[in-house]
């Protein structure tokens, strides 16, 4: 009898082929197939039970008196399909084995279903395609056989199996191993296993081998080793401890999951990580692996969520606002079925401030110009509203301005109200706002989206002024569309009525649903624009140009676009990581059944570690963005290079002074060691927020 | 190009870290359970987690081997 050798990876398993080919006694080298060249993502039985949960929704309804199908009752009929026909086999004095083809047709009868052609494929299909989105060829295996087919000797697979050959053979091509695999035996087509000898056998039999020249490697110590020993085929145990760890985990996963709360969230993205793992190329771009590890989450749980709120309230058309909401169309458009048509359409706050002054500019929309920091009075309503400045800025001086650009801190200054109640002043601003209302209409009209019905806008965020401001513009005219807004988070800290027919949701944060832990994404805003933006610059107005209006980008020489191109590099990173994890986002949206409230727990908790807990590197790479805003001015946002040491923690003044202006005030202790001080402020400021 | 240290994918928070999290939610608003673990859910983590190393299995195989070769 054969040594029980043990081998714990490919490259031993390869040194002792070399060895018996040095003594020119081998001439078969057989392989098992799961778990030794293929690893799974996921076991088993949770692949059958998405199938299950597929063909629940898939399966035509049957006759009325045929009970509707649950996940569970589709599990629980093929469990007896199954039972059934390996008991059969075992009465036939085969092994208790069953063969796909066979089960479907018993499985469908189960159901309730006649077992038709087209029925029979719909479940073999199913479970061959989830089968093939769980499996990733293991690490090391191609480079082993690519060497072993070069040596001239026979190269098999024998697997345990309750696939069809055929159905196996497909999984392989998928992977890419069939062409390396001469011939595949599995114990679904004889009914004979590993585990009995049987299927050893009837191989010896079928290639006319003598046991001495064959080498079987598998992962099982019993089906792969003992009993092929026992037959006087060397067996090798190929035990790999990491793998096994990974199996183990992958069970633990499963089993929390069951648990809801972040749980369930936590096995997604566990098996996520293991399709990066094994089927992406390692990238050691920061960038890169942010937009593939954080955003990529986030990004992919808001475009779930906003496709289920489509099947729920289909829409006719589907407008993505630029800049933000590019990166969104690109995961849009690559959704497989039948989804709403989409289109691109260039707003800015800028544009839509601009016509909405076109009857007059009251001082509640004036005001909208000082939630910028940097506000700079009147210059600020100027910018925000496109108004000219060198017409307005006489008549200011004659109501007690001095300087056009002073700051305003007190909204209710009695100059501006002044200055606002000037016929002249409101003459002027109308003259502007008619001109940039006629154009805006004229592209809304173009682009379909007046006339469209019912739309769906797609954006960032945060206020919805874009979609305020439209309705408020051309709400009255009868083509006016029924407008929902989708917003990754809404925060509707500037309007309230949105008036009648005009919808909006933050999927990841809706202020308005006044959960303290879902509002993350707002404490740091910057990051969740600079990862979905577009290159190109922002809008900010239209023209006509051969008979269409076009937009007016801002121009590449302002200051702020110039600092903002500098970053298109590393926005580009981000883009492709979060399209990376986006591809595998539905991949396994399709394995695990889980829509985004069952992610949205563990989302949070990651967005929360990201944005009040970054490390250093995060801190370090993160504020080197250029952030710029579509309101008018010109200027860039610090995101937070500067850091505060232990001695600024004597000084309370500035340090609150620095807490409060900072943009990402979290990354403002990434040079204090531990997250204690980050815990301490998110404490305090989750009270602050809470008055 | 932007090295970045930890260049395999990372999508894992530790349940523990995340419980910690969410104590400054509890702290402050008491509205801190939309991404906390859970007590009770996390005990029963650790003690599959410390099953896993205490019955150590690949030490187990490493014994049947032994007890095959005798």
């Amino acid at each position: 009898m054969p040594d029980k050798l043990v081998y714990r990876d490919w490259q031993s398993v390869r040194h002792y082929l070399e060895q018996r080919l040095r003594q020119r006694s081998l001439r078969l080298v057989s392989l098992d197939l799961f778990d030794t060249l293929l690893g799974r993502i996921d076991t088993p039985e949770q692949v059958q039970k998405a199938c299950c949960r597929e063909l629940a929704r898939l399966l035509p309804g049957a006759a009325s008196d045929t009970p509707l199908l649950t996940p569970d009752s589709v599990w629980q009929a093929r469990q007896q399909a199954e039972a059934e026909l390996r008991q059969q086999a075992l009465q036939q004095g085969l092994d208790p084995e069953c063969r796909f083809s066979d089960l479907v047709p018993r499985w469908l009868e189960k159901l309730g279903r006649k077992p038709e052609p087209a029925q029979v494929c719909l479940c073999i299909d199913t479970e061959v395609r989830l089968e093939k989105l769980a499996l990733y060829v293991k690490p090391g295996v191609r480079t082993f056989l690519n060497w072993l087919a070069q040596q001239g000797i026979g190269i098999i697979a024998i697997s345990d199996m309750y696939l069809d050959r055929l159905l196996l053979e497909s999984l392989l091509e998928d992977k890419g191993l069939q062409p390396l695999l001469e011939q595949v035996f599995v114990s679904a087509e004889r009914l004979k296993g590993k585990y009995s000898g049987r299927l050893f056998q009837a191989v010896m039999r079928q290639r006319d081998i003598a046991p001495a020249h064959w080498v079987h490697v598998g992962d099982n110590p019993v089906s792969d080793r003992r009993i092929p020993c026992s037959l006087g085929i060397q067996g090798i145990w190929l035990y790999e401890k990491a793998e096994l760890r990974q199996r183990e985990q992958q069970q633990l996963n499963a089993a929390m999951a069951a648990h809801g709360s972040i749980w369930r969230g936590r096995y997604f993205f566990s098996l996520l990580q293991q399709r990066l793992l094994h089927l992406e190329p390692e990238s050691d771009d920061f960038y890169f692996s942010y937009g593939r590890d954080v955003l990529g989450a986030a990004y992919s749980t808001f475009m779930l969520g906003l496709q289920e709120r489509l099947r729920r309230q289909p829409v006719q058309r589907l407008f993505f606002v630029a800049r933000d909401g590019f990166l969104f169309q690109q995961m849009y458009q690559s959704l497989e079925g039948r989804r709403p048509p989409d289109d691109y359409i260039y707003l800015s706050r800028k544009v839509i401030t601009a016509a909405s002054v076109a009857d007059e500019l009251s001082l509640e929309q004036a005001q909208v110009a000082f939630y910028n920091p940097k506000q700079q009075g009147l210059l600020s309503i100027c910018k925000v509203y496109g108004l000219p400045e060198n017409r307005l800025e006489p008549l200011a001086l004659q109501h007690g301005f001095t300087h056009f650009d002073e700051p305003l801190q007190n909204w209710q200054d009695q100059r501006l109200q002044a200055f606002l109640a000037d016929t002249q002043v409101q003459a002027i601003i109308r003259q502007n706002g008619r001109t940039q209302r006629n154009l805006l209409e004229t592209y809304l009209a173009q682009a379909g989206f007046l006339g469209g019905g019912h739309v769906g806008l797609v954006d960032i965020g945060w206020n919805g002024t874009v979609q305020k401001f439209l309705k408020q513009a051309f709400g009255e005219r009868a083509d006016y569309p029924v407008v929902n807004g989708y917003y990754f988070a809404f925060v509707p800290k500037m309007y309230s009525d949105f008036g009648s027919n005009n919808f909006c949701e933050g999927i990841i944060h809706d202020s308005r649903r006044d959960n303290a832990c879902e509002r993350i994404p707002a404490e740091f805003e910057e990051i969740f624009e600079q990862g979905a933006r577009s290159l190109e610059a922002t809008t900010v107005g239209y023209r006509r140009l051969e008979g269409r209006v076009e937009p007016v980008l801002k121009s590449g020489h302002s200051p702020d676009r110039m600092a903002e191109v500098t970053c298109n590099r590393m926005v580009t990173a981000m883009h492709a990581g979060v399209m990376t994890h986006w591809k595998h986002f539905l991949a396994l949206r399709q394995l695990t059944g889980c829509n985004s409230s069952d992610l949205l727990p563990y989302v949070y908790g990651m967005l929360e570690r990201a944005v009040v807990y970054p490390s250093r590197e995060e801190t370090r790479m993160l504020t080197r963005l250029v952030h710029t805003e579509d309101f008018g001015h010109d200027h860039v946002l610090d995101l937070g290079r500067h850091s505060l040491g232990l001695r600024d923690l004597l000084h309370p003044r500035t340090l609150l002074a620095s807490l409060q202006q900072a943009t990402w005030r979290y990354a403002l202790f990434a040079q204090l060691p531990t997250g204690i001080a980050n815990f301490a402020l998110r404490i305090a400021y989750l009270h602050a927020v809470r008055k | 190009m932007n090295r970045h240290a930890g260049n395999q994918p990372n999508l894992m928070i530790s349940p523990t870290r995340l419980f910690v999290y969410a104590q400054a939610f509890r702290f402050s608003s008491g509205r801190g359970r939309c991404f906390s673990p859970g007590l009770r859910t996390l005990l029963s983590w650790y003690i599959a987690h410390l099953q896993r190393i205490v019955i150590d299995r690949a030490a187990l195989k490493r014994l049947r081997l032994r007890i095959e070769r005798a």
